[in-house]
């Protein structure tokens, strides 16, 4: 099982639900400081919102893309960072993590953050998302879309929704070009 | 720097800490588990199914209460207007946000110096109460005003009837109103949701001036669910919806009739209508009189019916009644005798809109809005040939001449007969709600009956059938504010000396700030309901905590769904500790027990409902099922299936849509019962029975290099409350958007600050350049109704004070009669 | 009662940096860069270290002693400072971190992908291998070796020698390896070796002349001998940074790079690295090498302490200051300050350097000449 995402640019209206309800649902404990993320001088959330206002103005939502060759895996000296056997997901084994920061440098998507309190690292998929996933059910940022632009579930089954929708479009992956080969699909048309 | 013991302590702290963490994380991850499953592991953890209030679309969502807390947000799937976006998973941060308003409060410096007293419930209301008294004793119940948005919008006619005034004004002469007017005099409709495109099933959707990703998730998710739908949006700015797959065209501001006009032009000259459906459905055969008026029977017979419109009917090759009307001629024109034997030229309507619209032939048009020749032609024809279908628009009130945009958008669709169709722009089915209070004849008295079966007698109607002020003035308004701010200020027609500011800011959403700000002053009493320290709470003489719509119960007609459904908002959860705060139903009811007891008991009101728990046990109650068994006997149902079903789903469609319906199978609700492309209402009005183009009057055209379009507009963000919540810091855009050539023209670069000055009002404000291609060379955008705060009561940091409020800029022009606003205004630009 | 107050001072000294460490570790504050002044000072001196121990084989392996066996008195002190310089720029790393008292992880979980895990292997089995060293010299001490010990140096020091090189490769291309940030990917190695062997040397010449101040001859060769080392390794530096600069010119690090070469940070760049840091002190080093003057290669020496560090710096804080979006055009950029906790915790280890230094020196007999006496390897 190889658990993905997929982002349809071709439908997003920028309304922010998956941004703000991942902030909220996983990590409610920081949703008042002032400065819940001062690395990335965002909210504290794993949805970050980069606009191109030049040319034809586009969007895209960064978020971890769980790579199958992952830099922040291989860079990790503890393992704490490491490819979920079950999921196919890249998850942190907080209990192995001495803090070194080594996988948010590592990230080419800048998809790590520091979390303001335990000074580790957060990423995609959050706490809450976790218990969620290994329920069976969608992350947060897939349920609350109201524009049926995301999707998740097992890429190695071709008969998930994502696998059908992936099948049918003409989709890219970020970055395409460093060999990490994220799993997560950007619908283009 | 010094060692201090507790920085010793701290680190043999954050030692043991980190040694501790792993222990403390497993009790915060079970509590995680459990919100995530949601399941019934523990009652303190449960989804509660309602509908949102932190914007007025209301979807339909369910909440996460975790230990005594709303936890998270998800859609109801299958609700025919589910959610979600950023205002509503910010609700979270409101229920106990530390700048909620959490106890009544009464003025002691002057208005607009914000500087309060707590006062206890009672004391509030019984001042209100007698100062009401003396108020109404010198100038009437009509002397009183209340103005609102969507909250609590379904019990303003109660409030009417409640303090006998006739002066119950919302917010939707910043909105709608324009549309609204055109919408009642083409299509015989009423507000936004009565008519929209059938997204779901529609191939190709025009937006004009309309973004569909402002409010209402709920027709966000009914249109992208819809893979094959095309979608062109022309804005002066590119709307959150261009970042996808659409077609964005760029527009110069207020001129969208010319455009429309332009459209209309290309496909009745290349013969892309459809006749049948015109000629059926319409009054375009109608033999339009060269007075403008309509030939009747009446006309050409003497005592003949001023109601049979007559047409040239090509199998007959007379004039027929149109309702009789084999085959009407669209295109006739030539002489016919009246009854006094007077020969006059008649036309059809059609040829009279035929002549309008060529007016604006495509290179016209393309000097006037910017638009190319080429694209408009294209434009046409892809609208004709996809069976397209214009959006019938909802935020209007922009330019001053937006009443016509909206009529000239409603006649494109009727042009090529999608009207009622999958697809085509359809009437909503009504679920029809019971009305909170309708007046009744019963034995020859009449009463004002309340859903609950309260009964109000004539004799207390008080002022309530007086002229309203802004009807007065303007026709055919739904309702104007600014006519409220006169009867304040100028007395005109009559004084207006206390108003009621219920869940609305009018500082954030009404034209010309300073006028708003100057009627605040001049009234003798100004009371502000609402949760959070709006700008409007500063000028205050009683500040009221409401609910917000996680504390309360409620049924509702669904809004933005073709089908007939209602929801049901079920409590989520208690207002947090020491939030003193109550229903403004509550506070209206128990403000005029106090000062005119007998209408407070007229309409149902008990004083023990003064105790708040009998209220929401007892009048709630009552309420809740004079509203059900009201829907169950309209809607012939089972009231215990109804209610479950209510209950377990959140929602209940009472009936799906049928198409084909109006005007094929039902007359419509304008004078002639078809659709009115040449619109005699606007005719009887003394307007223009047919929409044409002008340049905007509501403000100064920008024409020097530093004068600029400030034009406003709404995303999927906007809304008063919500963007004062946290999340907002980061996901709010609070900068101006200017086009790059502008910027490199005046030596601006992204992230300078600018100041602006009202062409017209004369106002001046800083704020932050954003350099982007979403707008059009000669304009500049900004979000409206969320920032430039001046509230005294936020604090000083607060990041919602960044950027302006657009309306310190704009004058208060409105259309007259129509009666709607117009929040465009024009700038001169400076850099600092 | 010199060695006495020497030795309380120290200790002092010590307990100071330990305590501004912990200070300034409860107030450490987040940046928008991952790492900031922290791995640049554990970086600086754990290389500075491993080029100490490259030095230090001059002698230790391949046996070139001095006209008059001065690298044999100085053997004992050499090593001394590459321990020191360690534990400094353990001390330095242990308060980067988020958890320093989980540091046992990464022995037990060991990742071997993963750069930073073989990095703290290394170093750590180098400083295993620097006391052996030392306790072997110390106990060892006279040149008279009988054929068995004398094989024994030799591993000794070849494992050094090894274990150091590996070290600082392997730290240079934990840089190296990441693609995230195109400034650092590529062959670090050879140019962190250079750098590393120029602050070893540079740090002896500081540390070992000023503790032999007044012996006239040594001091003479020592200049000779560090301002020889200097002399061929600058140009050697420069070399590598050329191409380094060059290559960049031709990619996608050119991003980054450029602040440094033609932007922000240019006239630093130009002026204290490449001025400052390289022509001046060859030149002075050039000096001490052919006048056997000390004022010069000590002057060369701080010069190359300083703007190696300074160079270092750029090269660690600045290609992490810009990055590529996964959107076209769009760059995510970041800006860098030092605050006060990581000036402290730099702070806190400087002066435990020396401090560490000069306790060793009057606990053990590390002098030209001394024995030890007490509890195996003490005075």
């Amino acid at each position: 099982m190889r658990l993905a995402y997929l982002w349809d640019s071709t439908k997003c209206i920028a309304c922010m639900a998956c941004v703000v309800s991942c902030a909220g649902s996983n990590y409610s404990e920081i949703m008042r400081f002032e400065e819940p993320n001062p690395m990335r001088k965002w909210l504290g959330g794993n949805i970050r919102v980069v606009i191109r206002e030049v040319g034809r103005p586009e969007l895209r939502l960064v978020s971890c893309f769980h790579c199958d060759k992952p830099p922040c895996v291989l860079v990790c000296p503890t393992r704490a960072s490491h490819i979920d056997r079950d999921t196919g997901l890249v998850l942190l084994d907080e209990t192995k993590c001495i803090g070194c920061k080594a996988c948010i440098v590592a990230c080419p998507y800048g998809a790590r953050w520091l979390h303001p309190t335990t000074l580790l690292p957060e990423k995609c998929p959050g706490p809450v998302c976790i218990d969620i996933i290994r329920g069976g059910r969608k992350p947060i940022c897939v349920s609350v879309c109201p524009a049926n632009a995301r999707d998740f579930g097992d890429i190695d089954d071709p008969n998930s929704s994502i696998s059908i929708k992936i099948s049918k479009s003409k989709s890219e992956r970020p970055l395409e070009s460093l060999g990490t080969e994220p799993k997560y699909f950007i619908v283009k048309g | 720097m010094k060692l201090k013991r507790r920085d010793f302590i701290k680190a043999a702290g954050l030692t043991a800490l980190t040694i501790s963490l792993p222990a403390s994380k497993v009790i915060v991850d079970s509590i995680r588990r459990e919100e995530a499953e949601g399941a019934s592991l523990a009652p303190e953890v449960r989804w509660v199914k309602t509908f949102c209030g932190m914007c007025g679309a209301l979807c339909g969502i369910e909440v996460l209460v975790s230990y005594g807390r709303p936890a998270g947000v998800r859609p109801i799937l299958g609700h025919p207007q589910p959610g979600l976006c950023g205002r509503s998973s910010s609700l979270r941060w409101l229920w106990d946000s530390p700048l909620r308003l959490k106890k009544p409060m009464k003025r002691v410096g002057e208005r607009g110096e914000a500087r309060f007293v707590e006062v206890d419930w009672d004391t509030a209301l019984n001042e209100i109460a007698s100062k009401l008294r003396s108020i109404v004793e010198k100038y009437g119940y009509k002397a009183i005003a209340i103005t609102h948005h969507d909250v609590w919008s379904y019990y303003m006619p109660l409030f009417s009837y409640l303090l006998g005034t006739p002066n119950v004004i919302s917010h939707v002469s910043m909105c709608h109103v324009n549309g609204t007017v055109a919408r009642g005099h083409v299509l015989g409709a009423g507000g936004p949701p009565t008519v929209d495109p059938d997204y779901e099933n529609a191939s190709y959707l025009l937006l004009i001036g309309r973004t569909l990703s402002t409010a209402s998730m709920g027709v966000v998710n009914r249109a992208t669910s819809n893979e094959k739908l095309r979608i062109v949006v022309v804005d002066p700015r590119m709307p959150e919806v261009g970042f996808g797959n659409v077609e964005w065209v760029p527009i110069i501001p207020g001129t969208d009739a010319a455009f429309v006009l332009s459209l209309i032009h290309v496909i009745i000259e290349e013969g892309l209508y459809d006749a049948e459906f015109l000629k059926r459905y319409t009054n375009a055969p109608f033999l339009i009189k060269p007075d403008e008026s309509p030939l009747t029977e009446a006309d050409i017979i003497e005592g003949g019916d001023t109601r049979k419109y007559l047409v040239w009917d090509l199998k007959v090759k007379g004039l027929v009644d149109h309702k009789a009307a084999a085959d009407p001629d669209l295109l006739y024109t030539g002489k016919v005798k009246l009854k006094d034997d007077r020969e006059i030229d008649v036309k059809t309507a059609f040829i009279l809109l035929k002549e309008r619209a060529s007016k604006y032939k495509p290179e016209e048009a393309e000097k006037i809005t910017g638009v190319d020749a080429r694209t408009i032609r294209r434009i046409a024809r892809e609208f004709a040939l996809y069976r397209g279908v214009a959006d019938d628009t909802w935020y209007v009130s922009k330019n001053g001449n937006d009443y016509d945009n909206v009529r000239a958008i409603l006649i494109l669709n009727t042009l090529i007969g999608n009207i009622d169709k999958p697809g085509g722009l359809c009437y909503a089915e009504s679920a029809r709600f019971p009305s909170i209070i309708t007046v009744r004849t019963i034995e020859g008295k009449r009463y004002a009956e309340t859903v609950y079966d309260a009964r109000m007698p004539e004799e207390l109607f008080g002022d309530v059938g007086a002229p309203r002020v802004d009807r007065v003035k303007y026709r055919l308004t739904p309702s104007t504010f600014d006519a409220i701010l006169d009867a304040i200020i100028k007395e005109d027609p009559y004084p207006i000396k206390a108003l009621f500011v219920i869940g609305t800011s009018p500082i954030m959403r009404d034209m010309n700030t300073s006028k708003v700000i100057e009627a605040y002053k001049k009234l003798d009493l100004l009371v502000v309901i609402d949760v959070l320290p709006q700008e409007d709470v500063d000028y205050a003489d009683y500040v009221l905590p409401d609910t917000i719509f996680l504390e309360r119960e409620e049924i509702a007609s669904t809004k933005w769904t073709l089908h007939a459904s209602v929801q049901v908002q079920n409590r989520v959860i208690d207002p947090p500790e020491g939030y003193d705060v109550r229903d403004a139903l509550w506070v209206m009811f128990e403000i005029v027990r106090r000062a005119f007891p007998e209408r407070a008991v007229a309409l149902g009101w008990s004083s023990e409902y003064a105790n708040y728990k009998k209220y929401e046990e007892e009048f709630l109650h009552k309420l809740d099922e004079g509203i059900i068994s009201k829907l169950v006997a309209t809607w012939k149902l089972d009231k215990e299936a109804f209610t479950r079903e209510l209950n377990e789903k959140g929602y209940y469609i009472l009936k799906r849509k049928e198409y084909y319906v109006r005007p094929y199978k039902t007359a419509l609700g304008t004078p002639s019962g078809k659709i009115e492309i040449y619109s005699l209402t606007a005719l009887a009005n003394k307007l223009d029975p047919l929409p044409d183009y002008s340049p905007p009057p509501a403000y100064t055209l920008p024409k020097a290099p530093n004068e600029f379009y400030l034009v406003n507009g709404k995303g999927p963000l906007t809304s008063v409350h919500a963007s004062l919540m946290e999340p907002m810091k980061y996901v709010g855009d609070r900068s101006i958007w200017m086009n790059p050539r502008d910027a490199e023209r005046l030596g601006i670069r992204d992230g300078d600050l600018i100041e602006l000055e009202g062409i017209d009002t004369r106002a001046k404000a800083v704020a932050r350049v954003k350099v982007t291609n979403r707008v059009r060379e000669g304009v500049l955008f900004v979000y409206s109704q969320m920032w430039g705060r001046r509230s005294k009561l936020l604090p000083q940091n607060h990041f919602a004070r960044e950027g302006i409020n657009p309306h310190w800029f704009s004058k208060d022009y409105v259309i007259p009669i129509v009666g709607g606003g117009a929040s465009n205004s024009s700038v001169r630009v400076r850099k600092l | 009662m010199k060695r006495l107050t020497l030795e309380i001072l120290s200790i002092l000294a010590i307990i100071i940096g330990l305590i501004l460490i912990v200070i300034g570790f409860t107030r450490k504050a987040i940046h928008e860069v991952s790492w900031g002044s922290l791995v640049v000072g554990y970086t600086i001196f754990a290389i500075m270290a491993s080029g100490s121990s490259i030095v230090n084989s001059i002698y230790a392996l391949f046996g070139y002693r001095g006209p008059k066996m001065e690298l044999v008195n100085i053997a004992k002190l050499g090593v001394l400072f590459s321990i020191a310089t360690l534990i400094s720029a353990f001390l330095m790393i242990f308060a980067e971190v988020s958890r320093p008292l989980d540091f046992w992880k990464i022995y037990v979980y060991f990742n071997a992908n993963s750069r930073i895990a073989w990095m703290t292997l290394l170093y750590t089995i180098l400083l295993i291998f620097l006391i052996v060293e030392l306790v072997f010299f110390t106990r060892v001490g006279s040149i008279e070796l009988v054929r068995p010990l004398k094989w024994i140096e030799l591993v000794i020091a070849a494992l050094v020698l090894i274990t150091t090189i590996l070290a600082t490769s392997n730290l240079a291309q934990i840089y190296g390896s990441i693609i995230a940030i195109p400034g650092w990917y590529g062959l670090l190695a050879p140019y962190f070796i250079a750098i590393a062997i120029l602050l070893g040397a540079s740090g002896q010449a500081l540390f070992i002349m000023l503790t032999l101040r007044g012996k006239t001859e040594l001091i003479q060769f020592l200049s000779r001998y560090y301002g020889f080392i200097l002399a061929l390794m600058l140009p050697i530096l420069a070399f590598f940074l050329l191409w380094n600069i060059v290559t960049a010119r031709y990619s996608i690090a050119w991003l980054t790079y450029s602040e440094i070469v033609t932007g922000v940070y240019s006239l630093g760049f130009w002026v204290v690295v490449v001025v400052l840091g390289i022509i001046a002190p060859f030149i002075l080093a050039l000096y001490s090498f052919t006048t056997g003057k000390y004022l010069p290669v000590i002057l060369a020496s701080i010069l190359v302490l300083i703007t190696s560090s300074y160079n270092m710096y750029l090269q660690i804080i600045v290609h992490q200051l810009k990055a590529l979006e996964p959107l076209a055009g769009i760059i995510r950029e970041a800006s860098y300050t030092i605050t006060g906790s990581e000036i402290l915790i730099i702070l806190g280890s400087i002066i435990i350097w020396p401090a560490l230094y000069v306790l060793a020196i009057q606990l053990l007999p590390l002098m030209p000449g001394e024995k030890p006496s007490r509890l195996y390897i003490f005075k």
